[in-house]
């Protein structure tokens, strides 16, 4: 069964190796999103998504609750907040309320399951290209 | 554009700090503020949700499976539908900081790419 693809997009080729990315865009709730996208990386590893605290900051998002965060090969817990906040995917797919983490150290931001999970995404690793399919 | 009357000496602290970062002052000072925003709520929320685990658990167990919203050491709200308890916070408070969170706590997040955690 075929199914039909509304956006492809090439991998991210700054990265060794090559990194699945999509144009994201944050918004507050009914909002008009920032302007500028940002390249996502897509993190089927990540339990959720990760966003960087400038671009919290500079969309106006309150933190809501604060949650600890571990990551592979790190012992260590780390406190980071939450934040709510409605992500625009490819300039017209808005996903709203998803639950956020701020990070503090690390520029862009990480799409983890919690919105993967929602979409229909086929990677072709030999093309280098992510295709949503609708 | 309005004007802002400030001291000298608060004049020269504002374009060294703009001279350091290599930042139009306007830029500079709308991050500083940005921060001070952020690390305010986030002192604020941590406040909340530690004064809400503090709760004994008979209390905090009547909302299992719910998320609560907690303000200046009260339960103000709770939902079992988190995005509708969100709404009406926020057309109650704004973008002021309220915790809203599950009410038995926050599950602990797990990044499988090793990464410098947030």
């Amino acid at each position: 069964m075929s199914q039909k693809t509304s956006s492809t997009m090439r991998y991210n080729g700054d990265y060794f190796l090559p990194m699945p990315v999509l144009p994201v865009q944050l918004a507050l709730q009914d909002a008009a999103p920032l302007p500028v996208p940002q390249w996502a990386i897509v993190d089927t590893g990540a339990d959720a998504s990760i966003v960087a605290k400038s671009l919290l900051e500079e969309v106006g998002a309150t933190e809501i609750y604060t949650v600890g965060v571990r990551a592979h090969l790190h012992e260590e817990v780390i406190e980071a907040g939450v934040y709510q906040i409605d992500l625009v995917l490819f300039g017209t797919i808005r996903i709203p309320d998803v639950e956020v983490v701020c990070d503090n150290l690390n520029d862009g931001i990480l799409l983890g399951r919690d919105v993967l999970n929602l979409l229909r995404i086929h990677l072709d690793g030999l093309d280098k290209t992510l295709s949503l399919l609708d | 554009m309005p004007v802002l009357e400030i001291s000298e000496e608060t004049t020269r602290l504002i374009e060294q700090e703009s001279d350091a970062f290599n930042m139009p002052v306007d830029s500079l000072l709308i991050q500083a503020l940005r921060h001070m925003r952020t690390v305010e709520n986030h002192r604020r929320i941590s406040q909340e949700q530690a004064w809400w685990l503090s709760q004994p658990l008979s209390e905090r167990a009547k909302y299992e499976g719910e998320y609560v919203a907690v303000h200046n050491q009260s339960l103000i709200d709770h939902d079992k539908d988190r995005v509708a308890l969100h709404d009406r916070i926020r057309t109650r408070f704004g973008q002021r900081p309220v915790l809203v969170m599950p009410a038995e706590g926050p599950r602990e997040i797990y990044l499988r790419s090793p990464r410098i955690v947030p």
